[in-house]
């Protein structure tokens, strides 16, 4: 059963509506035209749909939409203010923390996720905030020295 | 193809809904498995029943004579960083951190873990030396299933059609025993290869086993205990002659298959490693303890 509701997205009400078995990764991408969660395995191994439900990270593909109705939903998409990046953003482009830039937004998003609840995290932490989130080009290492660098306030 | 979603508020509402839907219907929690499942096509229920709005499901609970309730809807995050059970069962705790990721643990339920009975989960084995039980509700009424009865097969369990597991309970957990779980796996992320919890109690001299519980995880089609190998230990010195014993004793309890993470034969000689290792490392803990004691 199709039904109108309100999902609250990057701090902003809006009106969509859901079917019973859309995925928050659906109703981001197909419906809101929100395309920075992206879709990878669908099964909760890349992590590239990652986005960040109330305060924690999430995988996208396997949140119904309508679970998520009354939370706070941060896509890639919120993290710019006023035509500015984020510091995690302008860590990522100092550090070329990125190639083909496919896992990124969800990179970040778990930097976030990370620096919101532990502000000066440990480089073991750094890496183990990434586990649910692959990529197959950079080798990890300046996703890791962007994170660490954008935590200790160095951007 | 999914018809119908509904989020009760209590659990008469949602045993009422799993009875109108039968086999339609099913019960969501975190949705972490679930959701995999139906990705793959290996279950398409019409009717979802979630969890989420259902009063007090989420959290710890500590009874006056230290027996344990965790919540359906405790998800592996907060059982791990709870710190009213990383004093009272840390191998439980050691455990839930290990499973999958984080942005699994954030969602995924350690209710919906058993309920889900996935070869190589990890706190199954925890649950199992604690000697925990499930709290199971339907239309009908309630019952406690211990866990060593709950796991009936490869994802199957003997939850009835029309019952939910609505908590979980560790009968007053001994303080006097060190607890440790250990996981082999090749990425973090995977299930276990070999998953193995143990709980540890040495006699007051410091130099005999006095109790010893061991859970295996990944290799058999259920979640069990190594009832051959405690016996061996129980009682017994602390030695490596022992261990050596109890290495055969678990080879030969166990019965594990070949896939694509590792042969039944890999799995056979790594448990008995790891349930070593185990044991030495409990031991350890167990002696430290003893000392500050």
């Amino acid at each position: 059963m199709k039904r109108p509701t309100k999902l609250r997205v990057n701090g902003q009400d809006v009106e969509v509506w859901i079917e019973p078995d859309d995925l928050l990764l659906d109703v981001l991408r197909e419906k809101l035209g929100l395309t920075g969660a992206r879709r990878g395995c669908e099964t909760s191994y890349c992590g590239a749909c990652s986005v960040i439900l109330e305060d924690k990270l999430v995988h996208s593909c396997l949140v119904l939409a309508w679970s998520a109705i009354g939370q706070e939903i941060t896509t890639i998409e919120g993290l710019e203010v006023g035509g500015k990046l984020h510091p995690l953003q302008e860590a990522f482009i100092q550090y070329g923390a990125f190639q083909c830039g496919y896992c990124t937004p969800a990179m970040i998003l778990a930097g976030k996720a990370l620096l919101d609840e532990n502000p000066h995290p440990t480089e073991e932490e750094v890496k183990k905030s990434l586990d649910g989130n692959l990529c197959r080009c950079t080798g990890y290492q300046r996703i890791i020295q962007a994170i660490s660098a954008a935590a200790a306030g160095k951007i | 193809m999914i018809a119908d979603y509904f989020e009760p508020e209590s659990i008469s509402e949602v045993v009422s809904l799993l009875d109108r839907f039968g086999d339609d219907g099913c019960v969501v929690g975190g949705g972490q498995s679930l959701l995999v499942m139906m990705r793959h096509g290996l279950v398409s229920p019409r009717y979802l029943v979630s969890l989420k709005k259902v009063a007090g499901l989420s959290g710890i609970q500590e009874s006056p004579d230290g027996d344990l309730t965790i919540g359906a809807m405790t998800t592996h995050r907060d059982v791990h960083r709870s710190s009213l059970l990383q004093r009272r069962t840390p191998v439980l705790c050691q455990a839930a951190a290990k499973v999958g990721s984080t942005p699994i643990r954030n969602l995924g339920t350690i209710a919906g873990n058993i309920c889900h009975n996935e070869l190589g989960g990890d706190p199954p084995g925890a649950l199992l030396v604690l000697d925990s039980r499930a709290v199971c509700v339907s239309a009908t009424g309630e019952r406690n299933v211990p866990l060593a009865q709950f796991f009936t097969g490869y994802f199957e369990t003997a939850l009835r059609p029309g019952e939910v597991v609505k908590a979980i309970e560790i009968p007053s957990p001994p303080s006097d025993m060190a607890g440790i779980y250990l996981k082999h796996v090749i990425r973090s992320g995977d299930l276990a290869i070999v998953g193995v919890a143990v709980l540890l109690g040495l006699e007051s001299d410091g130099k005999h086993y006095r109790e010893v519980r061991i859970g295996l995880g990944g290799v058999a089609p259920v979640p069990l205990r190594a009832h051959k190998a405690e016996a061996i230990l129980r009682g017994n010195e602390i030695s490596d002659g022992v261990l050596k014993n109890v290495a055969e004793a678990v080879m030969s309890e166990v019965d594990p298959i070949t896939d694509a993470h590792g042969t039944a034969e890999y799995r056979r000689k790594m448990v008995a490693v790891f349930v070593k290792r185990a044991i030495r490392q409990a031991t350890e803990m167990a002696l430290q303890k003893g000392k500050n004691s």
